[in-house]
């Protein structure tokens, strides 16, 4: 059986609610002032079940509408480039390397500070999407000139304008 | 309520510090409205962390007025590139565009805008006389009503995103289950927070909708091919773009499509990106000369543009008086008025009315404001138009996790706004309708403080919500709603196989 789009939905689904059903287990209630009605473990158990309920019958309909159907899904056309001589889908190296660099961003905020860890992340993640043909030098060092002062002025209006504190980092 | 307009527009125009932001607020909006691939959300989530030091009536004026300028700009990018700058403004290219190719782009482009204002100004005239006696009947709502009034936003919000019922319901599910994390509001109970202090109290509103909304967008531009258009630079803007004759012939198409943006724009998770297709459909198919629909006429504009606009008001009517947002934009203005302790909703009014008729006052401005911005700088945006998105994509990225950071000082609001962003793509990539999580989310812990408050009050009372008429018809109509949308589903199931089989017996 080939799963279709709807169907890998409906199995994430419910395996997440199977996960959070087993987690409502580690609940601990207290009934402080009603034994009456529901406690803190109901409503996710109400969810957990409803969640199930809803993948199951979303999984069999689309089921029973994919047994019917002639044509194929359709499937767009995708953009490929080079990376380390083999052709990959330009669209997933980017968002991979769009979320490693937030993560970096978010790991060095801290230790960094705002400004150098801002100013590594924008530079990084400009030269990222900067069209192939556009890419040189000059536009290197424009793009780490732009970053940094775009960085650094926005350290200084939220800090020194609006008076908001912004990690400052190892730099100090 | 006159009085209190009146003592408003006096609050906002006797602060040139409001009427600033407020400038701004348009300005800025516009431009992301008409940026492709930028939205009034990510305007908004860039924005919010710069109100926190404002005042309550200067932050939400701005906030209010980046969504009236967010909902206009659209229509710059959709005229002169062909491509709609917000999903509200796909009908206007539909003549837009074959007007700019006939060499009308500045007729188009003033149409638009005139469009826009009489749009926004129905649906802001219609937000300020409706919501005030609603917000009044709400307020005799118990823990039954607000249970059923939750139910029915969340069943209709689930059936009206996306195409299968079944997957906006899981959605709304998946972000109830998120509201569940952190604290329970009756009784104190820990409730999947996994070790982590920092998820005591749950995720915040805000980090949820920016991550969800903004991240996920810059990670999806990221990831996809950039739409590259030619500028159309070559236009000419007389007065208003439109004849007195022509304003009196578009009459009845502009207060009809404005009060479909504005009865759409009320209605949870559709909104002005559904509003200008339905009134381009009416005026299209209203029209004595619908066969000229699409070759350049500016009866299309006036309608999409109209809609888009007035569906601004519309979506405030609930937020305010039910506290109920139907989009991000609204969401994220109801994180604006929390931020600035404030709490949408039935007591909003009697609590902070001063504010919120400020609020309604900056509203009428910034139509004013918007009106005459892009009427004077329409060069300037389109030069802005060609500000390439690699470069803007990253700077906005910065701006959220600054907005994020600033709301707790703790750097797990920036992981928690990947964490949502990629929840956010994964969903969206799915096709997996986001409002119906927002607003599960949103409405997550009042649908369980509601219902299990009202189980209390009942006792061994078990049919107490037949004795509540509002509750028992909120109830009614959600069941009805979702019967309907199941009945819909099936329908149109069975005619996309008939019509696949016909293809094939064709071929």
């Amino acid at each position: 059986m080939k799963l279709n789009r709807e169907m890998k939905v409906a199995l994430f689904f419910i395996c997440f609610a199977i996960f959070y059903l087993v987690m409502t287990t580690q609940i601990q209630t207290k009934d402080l002032y009603s034994t009456v009605g529901l406690n803190s473990k109901s409503m996710p158990k109400l969810y957990g079940v409803l969640m199930i309920v809803l993948g199951v019958i979303l999984f069999v309909t689309s089921y029973l509408k994919q047994r019917k159907q002639t044509a194929p899904e359709e499937k767009k056309p995708v953009t490929m480039i080079k990376l380390f001589g083999r052709d990959v889908p330009r669209g997933k190296v980017y968002l991979v390397a769009s979320i490693l660099l937030f993560a970096f961003y978010a790991g060095t905020y801290s230790l960094l500070g705002f400004v150098l860890s801002g100013f590594i992340y924008l530079t990084l993640m400009i030269l990222l999407l900067t069209p192939q043909r556009l890419k040189s030098r000059k536009t290197t060092i424009f793009t780490a000139l732009f970053s940094f002062v775009f960085v650094y002025a926005l350290y200084l209006i939220f800090t020194r304008v609006l008076s908001m504190m912004l990690p400052r980092g190892m730099l100090g | 309520m006159m009085s209190l307009l009146g003592q408003g527009v006096l609050t906002v125009v006797g602060n040139p510090g409001i009427l600033l932001a407020m400038f701004v607020g348009v300005f800025i909006g516009i431009i992301f409205g008409a940026l492709p691939g930028l939205t009034t959300v990510a305007c908004l989530s860039m924005f919010l962390p710069v109100t926190y030091v404002m005042s309550q009536e200067m932050g939400l004026s701005m906030l209010t007025a980046i969504y009236i300028g967010g909902m206009s700009g659209g229509l710059v990018s959709a005229i002169l590139l062909n491509i709609p700058g917000t999903p509200s403004s796909i009908a206007t290219c539909f003549d837009g565009t074959p007007m700019a190719k006939k060499g009308l782009a500045g007729k188009a482009l003033g149409t638009g805008v005139f469009a826009s204002i009489v749009g926004n100004f129905i649906g802001v005239l219609a937000m300020i006389f409706i919501s005030p006696p609603l917000a009044a009947a709400t307020l005799q709502f118990g823990p039954w009503e607000n249970f059923g009034v939750t139910l029915f936003a969340l069943t209709l919000i689930a059936s009206l995103c996306g195409k299968n019922i079944y997957t906006g319901l899981l959605s709304a599910v998946f972000g109830m289950m998120f509201s569940t994390i952190g604290l329970d509001k009756i009784d104190s109970s820990q409730r999947f927070t996994f070790g982590f202090n920092s998820l005591t109290t749950g995720f915040g509103l805000l980090t949820v909708l920016v991550g969800m909304y903004a991240v996920s967008e810059v990670l999806k531009t990221a990831s996809s091919d950039q739409q590259e258009g030619k500028v159309n630079e070559d236009f000419h803007m007389h007065g208003l773009g439109l004849t007195g004759t022509e304003i009196k012939s578009q009459s009845w198409n502009l207060l009809r499509s404005s009060l479909i943006g504005l009865a759409i724009g009320i209605l949870p998770g559709i909104g002005g990106s559904t509003a200008n297709i339905i009134a381009y459909s009416v005026a299209k198919s209203s029209s004595k000369y619908p066969e000229k629909f699409g070759t350049g006429i500016i009866d299309g504009i006036c309608a999409s543009e109209s809609a888009n606009n007035a569906s601004v008001g519309g979506a405030m009517i609930p937020l305010l008086t039910l506290g109920i947002p139907g989009d991000g934009s609204t969401a994220l203005l109801l994180g604006g008025f929390m931020l600035h302790g404030l709490q949408p909703g039935p007591l909003l009014f009697q609590n902070n009315g001063s504010i919120v008729y400020s609020i309604f006052a900056s509203m009428l401005i910034s139509t004013v404001m918007m009106g005459v911005i892009m009427y004077l700088c329409m060069r300037a945006f389109v030069k802005i138009l060609k500000v390439p998105s690699f470069i803007l994509i990253p700077c906005i990225i910065v701006l959220c996790s600054i907005g994020a950071y600033t709301l707790n000082y703790r750097t797990f609001d920036i992981w928690a706004l990947l964490f949502f962003g990629i929840i956010g793509l994964g969903m969206a990539t799915a096709k997996v309708p986001l409002p119906p999580f927002i607003l599960g989310f949103i409405l997550g812990s009042d649908f369980e403080v509601n219902l299990r408050t009202g189980l209390q009050y009942a006792a061994s009372d078990h049919l107490m919500l037949l004795h509540r008429p509002i509750a028992l018809t909120f109830v009614v109509l959600a069941v009805v709603f979702l019967v309907i949308s199941i009945m819909k589903l099936r329908a149109q199931n069975k005619r996309e196989l008939a019509m696949q089989k016909e293809g094939g017996g064709a071929v």
